[in-house]
């Protein structure tokens, strides 16, 4: 059956810090004809606090998120992560609940955005954009749980200006990991630099993510190096070089 | 293991070790490189992680039984079996088998569940000599310290600084850095020890019920030489290792060397069934199996923790754990490291122990990807982390669940949840946020030591998607 | 009974929430591959682990080793008296053949410190993994195979398996386990130090394994 018609969830994150991420994915949904309902009660999937261990918090939340999306039709993430909480540990957290049977008829419409595009509706790109040089960070969540980083790269190669440099230990985390990073600031921290020293080593201007966690730990540790390697959300990076 | 520092100590000093981490660094790299290569499909890799994740299932589903028909098979093929609750029954009733043997040197078999039981210690203070023979940990007992990694001991240490200890016990020998030297020399040293040795101790790989066989898997020639030169045997192994059928050790064995060390198979696969027998000339007159629980059963008894038994112990976890290429084994302070530790020591030893260690993960997800029999090792470390802060103490399947909420933190969770469950008042605070940029370093702790603080966009998307006319219902 | 015994069991046997698993089936795998194809990927299998493999027919054994065996500087080699049986009187006379007929202990410091080299049968091999396997026995016991620097196995073509799961299958194990069954798979090794590897820690330094036609 075509699709055309989603909603789009923003994701916490996308919400409060990288809210151009989050539009230019719908502007990539619409401008393949699909109608983007982006239901206003969104908050957050509950990740934080259910890998923290609460998850007596995590699930009100993630129970009024439930009700943002009552149409049988498809939930797009901008965000491999919390398509990932969704979809596969959802089930755990509402087991045994009443509204189970609601909660995982969510779990199985999402979709993280570039699985969307790719998979569902098979974009095609061109490039309008300069001449680049980018290095692509994928998400942990979007190659070990969700198993659709290679979709980013598919997406990336049918931008025909676009040069992708590959960093050593590619498939590395970050060292984010949600409140990792501040619990165990000093391990993350090592790990970050160690992330940001080999994305340097590639000479790329920019790196690109389907996942604004990683963004955000990656960004703001070259800022804090001073770097002039810039990070920024694929659907954004996408948006900025294919429309007219 | 018995430390005095704070896990934030360990972790400081391994973060402050540049050495460490550049000998950890290119351990790692190598390790999951070998591994990588041995599994170029990842369709059969994944049919062999189902097989194997099977048969080890099978195992815990009817280990009782499974138990009962090792001991009986391996009483018929003339092996004594014994049962040990705790540790300190294992290392006693050891004791008393060397004792009774009047054997005072002991030789030993690379075995972590020895390790566990810190049977080496406690022989010492009885005045009974106990060497390692598996070079790395010959090596770590010279240096006086404890493995870092489960299959690797030694990886924490360069070459260097392997020379110097040698070089310190065994003036001897000329001073070298060249690692055939150094293999030769203790090739040399370990050899008399074998052949003058009361007593060999191993560990075990598989235990097959079937037929009462003890499997063990080693490259160097060590484990066949504890367990077959010396007049007596003492196997030691967690009651988790016996598998049903003798077929089960080969998808086992399988798995195991590649996921391992990116190894077709090690150099020797040992199946042992019976002491000496009339008429043969060699291998131990006497053996003997120690059976320990150690709080396995408690485990077992805990049906979604209960997976943690599966483990073959490969290290596979470890070697692809970004966290643990960071810090090294020893930060973690116990004996089994990386993720596989920080989900056992704390269901072992008790979360009011060792809780704390399942903050050292950042969900990342590599480990249940590479480990052989699909242990979802996230999982289980969430479920800890839950169960740490959450868990009620009267549940007494994992001690001092519970003991780690602490007032400040579940009560940020408790606004976080107010704020995020309600439609309108998270709209009201991203409000806030946006507008007032009010996010300070001092909220996120130490976060700013290595980075920039992020800074909240002036429209939050509802509102950009708002503007642009998007659906909202 | 031991009182740890009934505790354990009892623990064990308490969890009646029957975790439930599925039984994957365990297709037994077979690649058909030619004589010629086992002969060429054991051996491969053997070298890549730094073994020695040579494929002789057996009326060239003894020349094999009378030409080999100097080389090496073996002066002596310990083997089974079927095989002293078969070679004693045409091998080298300057090469001294030794027996295992008296238990380990007899003898344990010559085996150890004089003996250069050995010479075992072997039950069959693994083309898959490049393995050797050894039942020893009252004529060829357990230490023949590991204690002297070079040891070298007899494997006859037609006892050559695909897989480990085959040899155990065809050849009845369960039924007949021996004290002792070894796969062997290389000379003795570590990569303990840097892994860097480093042959001959313990066990044998060489693998020699000759493959015999018929």
């Amino acid at each position: 059956m075509p699709v055309n018609e989603v909603y789009f969830m923003g994701t916490c994150l996308v919400d409060l810090f990288y809210p151009k991420a989050g539009l230019a994915g719908m502007q990539l949904l619409e401008r393949e004809g699909i109608k983007v309902i982006y239901p206003s009660k969104q908050t957050c999937c509950g990740q934080p606090a259910f890998n923290s261990g609460y998850r007596k918090e995590s699930l009100p939340v993630a129970r009024s998120l439930i009700k943002c999306f009552p149409k049988d039709i498809p939930i797009v993430i901008p965000s491999g992560s919390c398509a990932g909480m969704i979809k596969y540990h959802w089930p755990e957290l509402f087991e045994g609940e009443s509204d189970i049977e609601t909660a995982l008829s969510v779990a199985e419409r999402v979709y993280e955005l570039t699985e969307f595009l790719v998979d569902k509706l098979n974009v095609e790109l061109t490039d309008l954009g300069e001449p680049t040089k980018i290095a692509i960070h994928t998400s942990c969540a979007s190659r070990n749980e969700m198993k659709i980083a290679d979709r980013i790269e598919n997406l990336v190669s049918q931008l025909s200006k676009v040069e992708v440099l590959e960093q050593e230990r590619k498939s590395e985390c970050c060292g984010f990991g949600g409140t990792f990073a501040v619990k165990q600031a000093d391990i993350s921290g090592a790990m970050v630099n160690d992330k940001t020293d080999t994305l340097k080593a590639t000479n790329a201007s920019s790196v690109i993510s389907q996942d604004c966690g990683c963004l955000m730990n990656i960004g703001c540790a070259l800022e804090k190096q001073n770097s002039k390697l810039k990070t920024q959300h694929i659907a954004e990076f996408i948006w900025d070089r294919t429309h007219a | 293991m018995h430390r005095t520092e704070t896990f934030t100590d360990r972790i400081n000093d391994a973060l402050d070790n540049e050495q460490l981490h550049s000998n950890f660094r290119s351990a790692m790299n190598y390790l999951m490189e070998k591994r990588r290569d041995k599994f170029p499909d990842q369709e059969k890799l994944d049919n062999l992680r189902n097989i194997a994740s099977s048969i080890r299932s099978n195992s815990l589903s009817n280990l009782a039984e499974l138990l009962i028909k090792l001991e009986e098979k391996l009483e018929s093929n003339n092996i004594k079996v014994h049962w040990a609750e705790t540790d300190l029954e294992a290392n006693n009733i050891i004791y008393q088998i060397l004792k009774d043997a009047n054997a005072k040197t002991i030789v030993k078999g690379k075995s972590m569940v020895t390790e566990e039981i810190e049977l080496n210690e406690f022989l010492e203070d009885k005045d009974i000599e106990i060497l390692e023979t598996d070079l790395g940990e010959f090596l770590i007992q010279l240096a006086n310290e404890k493995p870092s990694h489960i299959v690797m001991p030694a990886i924490h240490k360069s070459r260097k600084e392997i020379s110097k200890v040698f070089a310190e016990h065994y003036p001897e020998f000329p001073y070298t850095e060249d690692v055939d030297l150094i293999t030769q020399q203790a090739r040399k040293i370990l050899r008399d020890k074998f052949r003058q040795a009361d007593a060999g101790i191993s560990g075990i790989n598989f235990a097959v019920a079937e037929t009462g066989t003890l499997c063990l898997v080693e490259n160097e020639g060590n484990g066949r030489m504890c367990t077959t030169v010396p007049p007596l045997h003492i196997a030691v192994t967690g009651i988790e290792k016996v598998v049903e059928k003798l077929s089960d050790v080969v998808p086992l064995l399988d798995i195991l060397t590649k996921s391992a060390t990116g190894q077709e198979i090690t150099t020797y696969f040992n199946m042992i069934s019976s002491p000496r027998r009339e008429g043969e000339k060699d291998g131990p007159k006497s053996m003997h199996v120690i059976l320990l629980d150690n709080g396995r059963s408690k485990i077992h008894q805990n049906n979604e923790m209960q997976e943690t038994l599966k483990c073959i112990r490969c290290g596979s976890c470890m070697n692809h754990c970004p966290v643990y290429t960071q810090l090294g084994g020893h930060a973690y302070g116990t004996v089994y490291p990386g993720p596989i530790g920080i989900t056992l020591e704390p269901q072992k030893q008790g979360i009011t122990q060792l809780g704390e260690l399942t903050s050292a993960c950042t969900m990342c997800g590599a480990c249940g990807e590479v480990c052989p029999v699909q242990i979802p090792l996230p999982k289980l470390i969430n479920k800890l982390r839950s169960e740490a802060v959450e868990g009620n103490n009267a549940n007494e399947l994992i001690e001092g669940a519970g003991s780690m909420r602490k007032l400040l933190e579940s009560l940020a969770w408790k606004n976080w949840k107010l704020i995020y469950s309600n439609p309108f008042v998270y709209s009201m605070f991203s409000k806030t946020t946006t507008t007032l940029n009010f996010i300070s370093p001092k909220t996120i702790g130490k976060w700013g030591k290595y980075r920039t603080t992020p800074k909240p966009s002036k429209y939050s998307l509802k509102e950009l998607a708002n503007q642009a006319g998007f659906d909202n219902e | 009974m031991n009182k740890s015994r009934e505790i354990i069991l009892e623990r064990l046997k308490n969890n009646t929430n029957e975790t439930s698993h599925t039984k994957v089936d365990i297709t037994k795998k077979t690649y058909d591959w030619s004589k010629e194809e086992i002969i060429s990927k054991l051996s491969e299998n053997l070298q890549s682990a730094k073994a020695e493999t040579y494929l002789l027919s057996d009326a060239e054994l003894i020349d094999w080793l009378n030409e080999e065996l100097p080389k090496r500087d073996i002066n002596n080699i310990l083997m089974g008296s079927s095989i002293a049986k078969q070679i004693s009187k045409d091998i080298n006379n300057e090469i001294e053949v030794l027996k295992y007929d008296d238990p380990y202990e007899s003898w344990s410091e010559k085996l150890f410190n004089e003996t250069d080299a050995s010479i075992t049968t072997t039950i069959g091999a693994i083309a898959q993994s490049g393995s050797i396997v050894l039942h020893p026995t009252p004529e060829e016991p357990r230490l023949m195979s590991l204690v002297p620097d070079i040891h070298i196995a007899l494997v006859y073509e037609d006892t050559i398996y695909e897989t480990f799961e085959q040899i155990i299958t065809n050849q009845y194990w369960v039924k007949n386990m021996p004290t002792n069954a070894l796969l062997i798979s290389g000379p003795s090794k570590t990569a303990d130090i840097e892994q860097v590897l480093a042959y001959g820690v313990h066990g044998p330094k060489e693998l020699i394994v000759l493959i015999l036609t018929s």
